[in-house]
């Protein structure tokens, strides 16, 4: 649900990074927060939760359009993987406007994935949210370590494993080097401002 | 905060104060957003600049920190009055720093949760079934005055000891039980069964009530949530004499509970009553009702050659025999003693006993379940002495 500033016309909306802890959400938002930081907005904001980082900060996308005259601005979240963290999660994911669930390719991992994906499928539908309809990508992170001999899943099997329902664009990446990490990024806000752009439309009719 | 001003209002359990401060966030509002809660003494302030919060107040905290309470406050109503504000700025941060920070705490458990969804916390106060604990069951429950009902799964804790509240129940179906936290472990004072009343006489008088016992469910228990309006409303415009024998007989029970607890604990009230003289016993004054005005007196029973202490009473309560609010205290059952200073004035019980026949179900349920209470906790108390005195 984006929200409207009729003071500043701009429309903010809410891009949340899901997944396992340790898979890389935090990697992929403070690549993001260094290497683009001309669109960054504000200080990133690091909350410590157990096991895992909750990061923030405005994101600007330069040159991926407006809607309706009005400037984009998203808010990157990750969100918090300990079960614990409910209040955190509720807010983070409220209103969500699109979602990238980074996936961790290590082999031993597959188990945490799967219920992850599960996870945020049960979330988003206490919030009203259709994991089928709302903007999503995915993210098979970890890439680098092919070369390190530690075993991890092919992005055939992974695919087969987490995306044969979804069917959404997914997106090899490793977050440490910072590759696929803007590609997954851009796909996503296109996703959600052909979204937004679809919504409104479909609201006054035109 | 000038009631004029509020432009929004409304309560967080239906919109968090996290979301509440993101909208005020993006209005870029000013002005004093007012928390009121059942569950806390007084009400909460967040001062809001330009949308971002530069100060907070909870009681005696202040800044982020009082902020960061005001997070585990998921029953509160909300009032927000947009108005210049001239308080210091003491908080700096971004403000989606400030709620991710602060729902953060509140999931690590950092910040307490306040409100009818903390009491949902499971207990393991109870361990083992102790069915030799006294059962006070309540008179025929008045539906009347039953707003709501509530389930509580066992072990579950309804109030909590020293937490702010003042709901009011009914027992409809099962059983709790009532016990002290106490430096040394947990006193079980009294099981309550159906008809029987969780919260007191005194908490529909005192705004911001401390709960003085934990109570929780022993199996499945049905609660009836009490119409507390209603019952203030009736309790406020009763005579003030009978509003002071209420309301001292209250504090009797409450009094005796702490011995009771501390009996438990081996910490045993030997009455002394050197320098006092007897005022009311089974002999002397008898029919009689005091209310003190000054000095100080005792009540306590001849258990052999013990002297046992039920509760002391000062200025302001009442002394002497009510025959329709039996406690087993004087002057059959103890004698009361009085110091050199005691002064008081006798009260017509006639005419307040005419007031007491025309109270609702309820109130009149909730006096006579107080004085039940009373009289076996009484029992209980000394019981453990005997006991004690034995060994």
């Amino acid at each position: 649900m984006a929200v409207i500033n009729l003071k500043n016309r701009q429309i903010e909306c809410k891009l949340v990074y899901y997944g396992p802890g340790r898979s890389g959400k935090t990697a992929n938002l403070e690549y993001i927060n260094k290497n683009f930081s001309k669109q960054v907005a504000g200080k990133m904001i690091s909350i410590d939760t157990e096991g895992d980082r909750t990061l923030f900060f405005d994101f600007l996308p330069i040159g991926l359009g407006k809607i309706r005259g009005c400037d984009v601005r998203v808010q990157l979240y990750t969100v918090p993987g300990q079960v614990k963290y409910r209040a955190t999660r509720e807010l983070v994911l409220r209103g969500a406007d699109g979602i990238i669930f980074v996936a961790d390719s290590l082999a031993v991992r597959r188990e945490k994935n799967m219920m992850s994906l599960k996870d945020l499928h049960e979330n988003l539908k206490k919030m009203g949210l259709d994991i089928r309809r709302i903007p999503l990508s995915l993210q098979y992170n970890k890439r680098d370590l092919e070369n390190t001999g530690l075993p991890i899943m092919s992005i055939e099997k992974m695919e087969k494993e987490l995306n044969r329902q979804l069917k959404v664009q997914s997106f090899p990446t490793s977050a440490l080097t910072g590759e696929g990490v803007g590609k997954t990024l851009t796909h996503t806000i296109k996703l959600i401002l052909a979204h937004l752009q679809k919504e409104f439309k479909w609201a006054d009719g035109s | 905060m000038n009631k004029s001003n509020v432009v929004l209002k409304g309560s967080l359990s239906f919109i968090n104060l996290g979301e509440m401060l993101q909208i005020l966030g993006g209005n870029g509002s000013t002005g004093i957003l007012k928390l009121t809660s059942l569950y806390a003494p007084h009400p909460g302030y967040i001062f809001l600049e330009e949308g971002n919060p530069v100060n907070a107040e909870n009681g005696e905290l202040q800044g982020q920190e009082a902020l960061n309470t005001l997070f585990g406050w998921m029953d509160a109503q909300f009032e927000f009055s947009a108005e210049p504000i001239s308080s210091q700025k003491l908080i700096k941060k971004n403000r989606m720093e400030l709620i991710l920070d602060g729902l953060r705490m509140v999931d690590d458990g950092a910040v307490e949760k306040l409100g009818r969804a903390s009491v949902q916390k499971q207990s393991n106060l109870i361990t083992e079934d102790e069915s030799d604990l006294p059962l006070v069951r309540g008179p025929l429950i008045d539906y009347i005055y039953v707003v709501d009902e509530e389930e509580f799964a066992n072990g579950r804790e309804i109030v909590i000891q020293e937490k702010y509240g003042n709901w009011l129940w009914v027992v409809l179906k099962g059983t709790v039980e009532v016990i002290r936290l106490m430096p040394e472990g947990v006193s079980r004072i009294v099981r309550l069964g159906e008809g029987a009343f969780v919260g007191s006489l005194e908490s529909i008088a005192e705004k911001g009530y401390m709960r003085n016992a934990t109570v929780v469910a022993v199996g499945r228990v049905q609660l009836g949530v009490l119409d507390f309006v209603r019952i203030y409303r009736e309790f406020v415009n009763l005579s003030e004499h009978l509003k002071i024998i209420l309301r001292s007989l209250d504090k009797r029970f409450k009094q005796i509970t702490t011995f009771c607890a501390d009996a438990l604990m081996n910490h045993m009230h030997m009455a002394d009553v050197k320098g006092m003289k007897p005022f009311i016993t089974d002999k002397f004054n008898k029919e009689k009702v005091f209310m003190i005005t000054s000095g100080q007196v005792k009540i306590v029973r001849k258990e052999g050659r013990q002297l046992v202490e039920l509760c002391h009473l000062s200025q302001g309560d009442i002394v002497g025999n009510i025959p329709f609010l039996q406690t087993s205290h004087e002057p059959f059952a103890a004698e009361a003693y009085i110091d050199d200073a005691f002064e008081a004035t006798e009260i017509d019980i006639a005419v307040i006993k005419e007031e007491y026949d025309n109270l609702s179900n309820t109130l009149m349920n909730m006096a006579q379940h107080t004085a039940t209470c009373t009289s076996v906790t009484t029992r209980r108390v000394v019981d453990i002495y005997k006991k004690y005195a034995d060994e």
